[in-house]
This record gives C-alpha cells, sequence and structure tokens, in this order.
C-alpha cells in the first residue's frame, strides 16, 4: 500500500465497503503516513457539505418541442437514405407482402402456362378449317400419302447418313 | 413481476390502459431498444420519455449551453436510432447511451464549438452572448447566473476534462464507477482516483461558499 492507493480506496473506505485486507492494509498506511491521513480526514470532513453545495447547480429540462424537432430529423433523415429506385418499387414491393397479390400472381401465371400449353393446337385447327391465315405449312391428303410412303426410307441407315440423298426428299414432291 | 402479482391480486385487465402501463414500466432499458430494432417506433418514444431530461441535463452541465445542449441532445437520439440496427445487449442501456452522449458532447467541445456560441466563463457580461441567447434563459438558467449554482458550474468547468466528466456523471446522472468507467474508457480505479481528486479541488475552490452551510 502506498499514497496513490489512498485515491483509489478512499470512497470504499469512507463508505465502510472496503474489503478486511484492503481496509487494513490502508489503515497501516495511514498510521504511518501523515500527509495521506490529513488528506483523507479533510476528504471526509468536507465531502458531504461539499455535496449539498454542488447541488445548487440545478437541472435543466428539455424543451416541449423536443420530440417534435427530434422526430421531424428523423423523418427528414430517413427520406434522404432512400434513392429513387427505392422510391420507385416501393410501391410495389409493398404490393407483394399482401396476400392478393399472391393469389392474382398465382392466377396470371396459370393463365399464362394454359395458354402456352394449348396455342399450337389451336393454331392447326384453324388451319384445317381455313377460317384464318396459316402460320405453318398445311398439308393436303396427297402430300400426306406421300410423306407416310417415304417414311420408309428412314429405316435405311445409309440413307439417314447420307445428308445429300434427305436434301432430293425435301424436294417437291411429283 | 410486479405486474403479475398486481394482476393476481386485482381484476386488471390485460386491455386497461393502468395494467399496460405497469407493463411497459417494467420493460427494461434493453428490451425496449430490442424491441426498436424489431422496428417498433413507440418502444423508441418510450425510451425517449425516459432519457431526455437527464440526457439535456448531462448535456447542459458539459456544454453549459441550454440551446446547444439540446441541439446536442437531439443528435444523441438521432444516433440511437440510427444505430438500432446495430443494436447488442452488451452492456446497460445507460452506459452505451452515456458513451454516445459523452462522445458528441467532447467532440462539440474540441471542436471549438463552445468558444464560439457559448459564453465565457470568465466573462459573464458578455454582450454579444446575451444578444444571441436573447430570451431563450430558462427560469433555471437565470436563477444560475445569480445564485450559488453560478460559482459551482465555474467550479466544475476549471476542471480537466476528464474530471469533470466523471464528476458530472457521479454526481449528477447517478451512474456507477464501472459505468463511468466504461464510458470514459479506463479502469474502475482510475474512475475512483479521477473522483477523488477532482472531489479534493472542488472542495478547495468552494470553500468559501462552505461556512455559510
Amino acid at each position: 500500500m502506498n499514497c496513490v492507493g489512498l485515491e483509489t480506496q478512499a470512497f470504499e473506505y469512507l463508505d465502510g465497503t472496503l474489503g478486511g485486507a484492503e481496509r487494513a492494509a490502508l489503515q497501516s498506511h495511514l498510521s504511518v503516513c501523515n500527509a495521506c491521513s490529513v488528506r483523507l480526514r479533510e476528504f471526509s470532513s468536507g465531502f458531504g457539505n461539499l455535496q449539498a453545495i454542488l447541488d445548487a447547480w440545478p437541472s435543466v429540462p428539455a424543451s416541449r418541442s423536443f420530440d417534435g424537432h427530434l422526430f421531424a430529423k428523423i423523418g427528414a433523415q430517413s427520406r434522404g437514405s432512400i434513392g429513387w429506385w427505392n422510391r420507385f418499387v416501393a410501391p410495389f414491393v409493398a404490393l407483394t407482402s399482401r396476400p392478393a397479390f399472391a393469389g392474382a400472381f398465382s392466377a396470371v401465371l396459370l393463365a399464362a402456362l394454359t395458354l402456352i400449353r394449348f396455342f399450337p393446337a389451336v393454331e392447326d385447327a384453324t388451319s384445317v378449317n381455313g377460317s384464318s391465315a396459316p402460320s405453318v405449312v398445311a398439308l393436303d391428303s396427297s402430300d400426306e400419302v406421300a410423306l407416310v410412303q417415304s417414311l420408309t426410307d428412314l429405316d435405311d441407315m445409309e440413307l439417314l447418313r447420307n445428308f445429300e440423298v434427305l436434301q432430293e426428299m425435301k424436294g417437291p414432291t411429283p | 413481476m410486479e405486474a403479475v402479482a398486481v394482476g393476481a391480486r386485482s381484476p386488471l385487465l390485460k386491455t386497461d390502459p393502468a395494467y399496460r402501463a405497469r407493463v411497459a414500466d417494467a420493460v427494461d432499458d434493453a428490451q425496449l431498444m430490442l424491441l426498436v430494432k424489431a422496428g417498433d417506433e413507440a418502444s423508441f418514444a418510450r425510451l425517449l420519455a425516459r432519457h431526455r431530461d437527464p440526457i439535456v441535463s448531462f448535456l447542459y452541465r458539459m456544454v453549459q449551453n441550454a440551446a446547444i445542449a439540446e441541439e446536442l441532445a437531439q443528435d444523441v437520439f438521432l444516433r440511437v436510432y440510427r444505430a438500432r440496427e446495430k443494436y447488442e445487449v452488451s452492456a446497460k442501456f445507460t452506459t452505451w447511451l452515456y458513451c454516445i452522449a459523452t462522445n458528441v458532447a467532447l467532440n462539440h467541445i474540441r471542436d471549438g464549438k463552445r468558444a464560439r456560441n457559448t459564453e465565457p466563463l470568465d466573462d459573464p457580461d458578455n454582450s454579444v452572448h446575451r444578444t444571441l441567447r436573447s430570451t431563450d434563459l430558462t427560469a433555471e438558467e437565470q436563477m444560475v447566473e445569480n445564485s450559488l449554482g453560478w460559482e459551482v458550474r465555474n467550479a466544475i468547468a476549471e476542471l480537466p476534462e476528464n474530471q469533470r466528466t466523471a464528476v458530472i456523471l457521479h454526481k449528477y446522472q447517478e451512474l456507477e464507477y464501472r459505468q463511468i468507467a466504461a464510458v470514459l474508457g479506463c479502469s474502475d480505479s482510475a474512475v475512483k482516483s479521477l473522483l477523488f481528486r477532482a472531489y479534493e479541488s472542488l472542495r478547495g475552490r468552494l470553500a468559501h461558499l462552505a461556512g455559510g452551510r
């Protein structure tokens, strides 16, 4: 224990909360160090009075407009921190969180898949009936017979390997 | 705990405002801050209601100007709000709050704003500053300017920065040694030593007032 230890242990010593061994060490030091003994006595005797004097400096409460100004700053900062893209997509993002949006999105997706699945069949039907301009080459009955007859040629693997022969087959049918 | 006991004794319903007020008071600051983190704006308003006046008072004593203290306090709460998403319960909320407030105050003082905006302590009749403050003086400030409080304020202002901060946190904000140590970034022993020397110094400076008490 030395003179510096007095500063760190004075509060607990005076409060009576300093541990047994530390208290004994400090008392031992005070018994041999007159400077520390006087210093502690003066500190102790004037401490209560000093606290009362320090109480004379009153606190200052916040003004009534404090919260209003603060929330205005928070609002301004929140608006400033959001970029133009985020502001643009924000309504759509908010929309996606609603259950109705999920239902509508599923319905649209289902309708799109249905159209994709059945669209070619509709085209074939219209072309056969001749009610609208066909978008694919339509075959008449004689062409279909020629095509079925030529299918046997596909069994010949040598013919398949010969690309030129295949090219000739694609020519106009007699 | 208290809310449960009250609920068991009396017929208070959970929808009763009195019951809800009791429950709200029982929620500690860290829990409120976690609610703020989760997006509950009402919890931020409750934290503000609890700590608004102590923080303004602390900053007033640090910078010794009510208008600037209020502005800095708003900065403190703005920082708290901005930091809500990163908040973790690692220490007492008040320790964290006073860390922010102390940094804001010391930065303000170090930036020299205090010298430009506040009344020099050795020139209480500074006419320029009186014009700046105009009618903003609160009743408390007016009382301080002509009273014992004025001398206390001067004596504390003359302390070294770390001693002044430690005294304000200990005497006026009633923080524990451990909390003050966390705010100042030093050990508990160093805080006790700082306070011992600060109070010794104040006792000497204010000795002439002790006779009347």
